[in-house]
């Protein structure tokens, strides 16, 4: 009997991915959901569903391979959900003639892709991303209108697809701009290729499922979308897996001298990349800059000011050493994308370690798997 | 405690050690804030230097840039100011207050952040100021960084040092940069994020909105009144919050210039030098940590003896208490609007006499 065990969600933060996956977790967590495991391969997915969010679809797919692709299908295929978001949206959907081995479960069109897509009229850097014989184009950022279950809810896009056909069930389309959409080209370009468009599709793929999200459902100041997603997730049948807690427990002396270092560093770590200034640097196919650093110390710091109040907190003794490398690296970061990419990599799975110790001090422990 | 971060630093320089002590609503509610705060630390910690906010110290409330340092020279409780962004900046550290007792057996600065307070060894004594903040931003990796530095003449514990924010001299009129100096102490480096919780938040902005228009219907100039200023004068700067832009910044060189204290800039224009090679001048007294009330050259003044302390004049003592600039008393500040910001800010029950009477005892 494993019905007790709670919906355990697999949450992709690998190479590829960027700093979306944190408003996942902290809409989840603020409803209530905090089995989440952080993953950064996909060999073996012990959970119910698994997540990849926003990102970079070309880095995610030279990250994960073909092995891992494998897996994530045998996952599907077995009974898993999938549910992708923004770049795990494009990663799992086969389109035009998709030269690329990525998951491709779902076939369908998108329709921000183009030969010539229209002029660009702000922020080029999110504009277009070349894409076999054309270009991934992206139209507007921000809130926009769906129609979803026969009402209306705003939730932002930051490049995902509007498909225009897919062999799956349509959720939800694009209705309408909001006052807060930003076009990053004409508006009337914008209506074309996205409004009336799907925006959310899902597939049953054997005994599995998959939900492909183009905007960010679970942007945190976006309840409205963000109660569908909880709803959505409450229907993901659980299969029974434990989630396994993070670190040891301490309390006393050896709590307050640890999490004191943690403090220190993820707080000069966070001050100098809010201190960082001019730079940009492309990993993979996208832009990247010191805010998204700044975004991931800030979750730290945020979780450490929790720790800090706790009696007693799960630990793992290498992380102050490991923020104070990162640290270090923030105030030595220059130009040079190769050690920013190091060092997103490094304070991503310091974010979601510390998140995964977050998540086991809350826990109260769990029954025990039954053979 | 609302308009206060929550902690006291209290630094150990012998032990290298820091405690932290939460600041209670009682002490507060007997101290206030700022210039008396201050006093009532050095009480309980006798031969301490206290870096201390006002009450008002990096609010809405116009002009609350003030920090005040506070430490007794030759027998004598001095206290001198601080503001620029320094004084917003110590507070959102998360150390409203900062006790350096003791002496560091080598030197050190002191790193604020984020309710951390980090003592850190430096071979940066022999230094001038201004490549001391420079190294410190750059060090810290933050160029928000607010510094306290000391020059030559507080490593001299010279009777005319002068303790530095950032590159610009402050108020400090009894040349307590000297006693940092005797401990050690090379520079307060504060950066924070931190946030004042304010116990009524309509009725202490409507108080503050009051002083501020009262401050704007009379300000109505910028920079420094000093004969000659305007004319080489390259732009108006002004504190934290500051609606009166009292500082003036001067061209020394490319790339390179000077913001003006006035009454610096009149001290060495009553030693005789004209308005620009005053300017000039006084970008070397920064640079080296000294005060030109004592005389006009820079160098000479890293080693002048002992002076006399030099006492808060008329209603300064109210201001440092504060955390207000007293340069703005010219224009007037609505003090019962005041009273109610801080009774609105903080949520406990100040009258306008209870203030004075605290005050007082400065
Ligand atoms: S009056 Fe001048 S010195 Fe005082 S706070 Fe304003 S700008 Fe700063």
């Amino acid at each position: 009997m494993t019905a007790e065990l709670p919906l355990k969600i697999a949450l992709y933060t690998g190479k590829g991915a960027s700093h979306s996956w944190i408003w996942f977790v902290d809409t989840l967590s603020s409803h209530g959901i905090n089995t989440i495991e952080f993953i950064t391969d996909t060999g073996d997915i012990a959970a119910d569903v698994l997540v990849v969010s926003g990102g970079d679809p070309f880095a995610l797919f030279s990250h994960i391979g073909k092995h891992g692709v494998s897996r994530i299908r045998s996952f599907i295929e077995k009974g898993g959900t999938y549910i992708g978001i923004c770049a795990g949206t494009y990663f799992a959907l086969r389109f035009h003639e998709n030269p690329y081995p990525w998951l491709n479960l779902v076939d369908g069109e998108i329709s921000n892709f183009a030969i010539e897509p229209p002029p660009n009229i702000r922020m080029p850097h999110k504009y277009l991303v070349k894409y076999r014989d054309g270009f991934v184009f992206h139209p507007v950022r921000e809130a926009v209108t769906l129609e979803y279950n026969g009402y209306t809810i705003q939730a932002p896009l930051y490049g995902g697809p509007g498909i225009l056909s897919a062999n799956a069930e349509p959720l939800a389309s694009y209705s309408q701009f909001t006052p807060k959409t930003m076009f990053l080209c004409g508006k009337e370009e914008a209506r074309q290729a996205l409004l009336g468009k799907r925006a959310l599709i899902t597939k049953k793929v054997s005994r599995g499922c998959l939900y492909l999200f183009g905007p960010h459902f679970e942007h945190p100041h976006f309840p409205d979308a963000n109660r569908e997603l909880i709803a959505l997730l409450s229907k993901i049948p659980h299969r029974g897996y434990h989630v396994e807690p993070t670190g040891s427990q301490i309390k006393g002396n050896e709590k307050r001298t640890w999490i004191k270092e943690v403090k220190r560093w993820v707080s000069n770590g966070r001050l100098a990349a809010f201190g960082l200034q001019n730079y940009q640097w492309k990993i993979g196919e996208k832009m990247y800059d010191p805010e998204r650093l700044a975004y991931f110390f800030q979750a730290c710091f945020k979780l450490v000011s929790f720790l800090e109040l706790q009696q007693s907190i799960r630990a793992i003794p290498d992380i102050p050493e490991r923020a104070r490398t990162l640290t270090l690296q923030v105030r030595n970061l220059g130009p040079d994308a190769a050690q920013a990419e190091i060092l997103l990599e490094g304070i991503k799975t310091l974010t979601s370690d510390l998140y995964s110790l977050y998540f086991s001090t809350l826990q109260p422990p769990q029954l025990p798997r039954t053979p | 405690m609302e308009l206060y971060t929550d902690l006291i630093a209290v630094v150990d320089l012998d032990a290298g050690e820091v405690e932290e002590v939460d600041i209670e609503e009682d002490f507060i509610e007997k101290n206030i804030g700022g210039a008396c705060a201050n006093n009532a630390l050095l009480s309980q910690y006798p031969d301490s230097v206290i870096l201390g906010t006002g009450v008002l110290t990096g609010t809405l409330f116009p002009g609350s840039a003030l920090g005040v340092v506070t430490a007794k020279k030759n027998g004598t409780v001095c206290h001198s100011a601080f503001n620029w962004f320094s004084g917003p900046e110590l507070k959102l550290s998360g150390f409203s207050f900062v006790v350096l007792k003791g002496k560091a057996e080598n030197p050190v600065y002191l790193w604020l952040h984020d309710e951390i307070a980090d003592i850190e060894s430096t071979d940066l004594w022999g230094k001038n100021t201004w490549e001391t903040t420079a190294y410190l931003r750059e060090e810290l990796g933050e160029n928000r960084i607010q510094t306290l530095v000391i020059g030559e003449g507080g490593e001299k514990k010279s009777g005319a040092a002068l303790l530095v924010n950032n590159y610009w001299g402050t108020d400090d009129r009894n040349g307590l940069a000297a006693v940092l100096g005797e401990k050690n102490v090379k520079a307060v480096a504060m950066r924070g994020m931190g946030e004042v919780e304010i116990s009524e938040p309509e009725e202490f902005i409507s108080a503050a909105e009051e002083v501020l228009t009262g401050l704007k219907s009379k300000i109505q100039k910028k920079g420094a009144p000093v004969e000659g200023l305007e004319a080489i004068t390259q732009r108006f700067d002004a504190c934290f919050n500051c609606p009166y832009a009292c500082r003036n910044f001067v061209e020394t060189g490319e790339n390179e210039g000077v913001v003006i204290f006035e009454r610096h800039l009149k001290d060495l224009m009553a030693h005789g030098l004209d308005v620009k090679k005053a300017a000039e001048t006084l970008q070397t007294c920064y640079q080296l940590g000294v005060n030109p009330k004592y005389g006009k050259d820079p160098n000479a003044l890293t080693t002048m003896g002992s002076q006399p302390a030099q006492p808060l004049e008329d209603k300064e003592g109210w201001y440092y208490t504060l955390g207000v600039c007293p340069i703005l008393d010219q224009f007037g500040i609505d003090e019962e609007a005041a009273v109610r910001a801080i009774t609105a800010g903080t949520g406990l029950e100040i009258s306008a006499d209870t203030l004075d009477d605290i005050v007082s005892r400065l």
